[in-house]
């Protein structure tokens, strides 16, 4: 079992898009950043009101880490696993995180593309990234 | 207008570390006062100030006298007559307290005052998340099994080495030398110490590519300072004056976790206050006690103050005419974990010349770091005239 995301007010629309195949983040149109977590208002300066807006859903593999002993209790994946962070095309510093399984996390490099998937749970659907499927040329 | 008094760290004391067994945290606490006001010269009945951060070392709810020990569990069992002033700062580690402490000497609310950590060991495994659902931002980073502070450390720390010079060996050079430091240090806990690279770099991941001798160790103990008005001292003693203290503010947009931010920018907004405060550079400072809860915290910092560019730190410290000694008590890593008052007493010891056989020559201005360059805490320039 996974412990499955408490959605929220501010939250609902993101996990609403997911659950049709779409990654919508919150935007700030004066700015012209994103930002994730979602918001209601912007963080960055204008504090303005943040809109939804799907993003391509593609990035490259920011940072990779592998778990070996288990620090959520009862997680669907056994130890060691692959977790690592994605940063979106979109923007700098735009990151979300993904799980995988180990051999999965030993492959991937820092700068590797990926691409979002759709993950359905008990109740919700979880966006994960997969490297970008085909011979890639890994950019480091 | 009054003029601002200067403080001075003129006592200190660690109790025994431990890493196992039952421990009573408030008799080490008690003991540590105790023998901070002896190593001070002064009575406890000067004292008119007492603050701590008193949060437990792990998630959970603080029980003083189990798991913390606040002032009320201090003056329970201690006699404090001329207590006018506490301070019990939940956030912003122990750095919140000792900067409070300070502006309370120096307002001249208080002339001397006792700040102490004590820390119990957890009753399960450090880091284990608690059982249940994700709420607000854990909604986007629980479900992926990515709770815990280790595997956010641990990622901050593969993006680090994508971007940064040297290799993971440079890292393994201070965390064989802090063991080395520690193992000249009577106060550090017994702990199993890497003596080679070659056993660093074989040594098990814990959450790649951090290792395990890549985390600091959790000790039950206590350690405690007496900060004190200089007017109050005499004339002629070396003190460790605290020159100016730099907070580490909360960022202001969100992030997936707090250690995914720009460890560097964010390091060097603070370590810019402390200059501009202090009138010190990284080319004046003698010592550098850097906090080092996981071994890139102590690079980070490194890069955050200004001892190199970023990305450097590893050929920095691996010079060998690299002129400033890092962690010279053994840090977090050697010493154990005291979330960086350990740090606090061993840059006071150096710059006031008390440091025994530890003693660095001429050392007259310490940089001291608690908390990493992304979460709370602060950092400290400790000088003498």
């Amino acid at each position: 079992m996974r412990p499955g995301p408490v959605i929220d007010a501010v939250s609902e629309p993101f996990w609403r898009a997911v659950a049709t195949g779409k990654l919508e983040l919150t935007y700030c149109p004066t700015c012209r950043l994103f930002t994730h977590p979602p918001r209601a208002r912007c963080g960055n300066n204008c504090r303005g009101d943040l809109e939804w807006r799907e993003v391509s859903g593609r990035g490259v593999v920011w940072a990779v880490t592998v778990p070996r002993r288990e620090w959520v209790p009862g997680f669907d994946r056994a130890v060691p696993f692959g977790l690592f962070v994605v940063e979106l095309d979109e923007q700098d510093g735009l990151l979300m995180p993904s799980d995988c399984d180990l051999e999965t996390a030993l492959g991937l490099q820092v700068g590797q593309p990926v691409e979002v998937c759709f993950e359905a749970h008990d109740g919700y659907t979880l966006p994960q990234f997969r490297p970008v499927s085909g011979p890639t040329e890994v950019a480091r | 207008m009054t003029r601002r008094r200067e403080v001075a760290v003129v006592g200190w004391a660690h109790s025994d570390l431990v890493t196992d067994g039952d421990f009573d945290i408030a008799g080490s606490c008690e003991w540590a006062i105790n023998a901070a006001l002896e190593s001070a010269g002064v009575s406890a009945d000067q004292v008119d100030g007492l603050a701590t951060y008193p949060r437990p070392g792990f998630a959970g709810a603080r029980v003083d006298g189990v798991n913390a020990v606040g002032v009320a569990t201090v003056l329970e069992r201690m006699d404090f007559p001329a207590i006018t002033w506490f301070c019990e700062a939940e956030t912003g580690m122990v750095a919140a307290s000792i900067v409070e402490a300070a502006h309370a000497i120096q307002s001249g609310t208080c002339d001397i005052v006792v700040v102490w950590r004590a820390m119990a060991l957890a009753p399960g495994r450090y880091g284990v998340a608690a059982p249940g659902h994700a709420h607000g931002d854990a909604a986007f980073t629980t479900p992926y099994g990515a709770t815990a502070l280790l595997p956010w450390h641990a990622l901050a720390y593969s993006r680090y080495r994508s971007i940064a010079s040297g290799s993971e060996a440079d890292l393994g050079r201070l965390v064989i030398d802090v063991h080395g430091a520690a193992a000249r240090n009577s106060v550090a806990a017994y702990l199993k110490r890497p003596t080679s690279i070659e056993e660093y770099l074989t040594s098990p991941y814990v959450c790649d590519p951090l290792r395990r001798f890549d985390c600091d160790r959790p000790v039950a103990g206590s350690a405690a300072i007496v900060l004190a008005a200089t007017s109050t001292r005499p004339a002629n003693e070396r003190l460790a004056i605290i020159a100016g203290a730099a907070q580490n503010v909360p960022a202001p947009t969100a992030h997936l976790h707090p250690v995914l931010g720009n460890q560097f920018a964010r390091g060097r907004a603070v370590s810019d206050r402390l200059w501009k405060l202090t009138g010190e550079s990284p080319s004046t400072i003698s010592v550098a006690e850097l906090y080092d809860g996981f071994a890139p915290t102590a690079f980070y910092w490194i890069e955050a103050l200004g001892f190199c560019d970023r990305g450097q730190a590893g050929p920095w410290y691996t010079a060998a005419d690299r002129k400033v000694p890092v962690n010279t008590s053994g840090g977090s890593l050697g010493e154990g974990r005291l979330h960086g008052l350990g740090h606090f007493i061993e840059g006071a010891k150096q710059v006031s010349g008390r440091a025994g056989e530890r003693q660095i020559a001429d050392c007259r201005t310490a940089a001291i770091t608690i908390g990493s360059p992304l979460i709370n805490g602060g950092a400290f320039v400790l000088r003498t005239d």
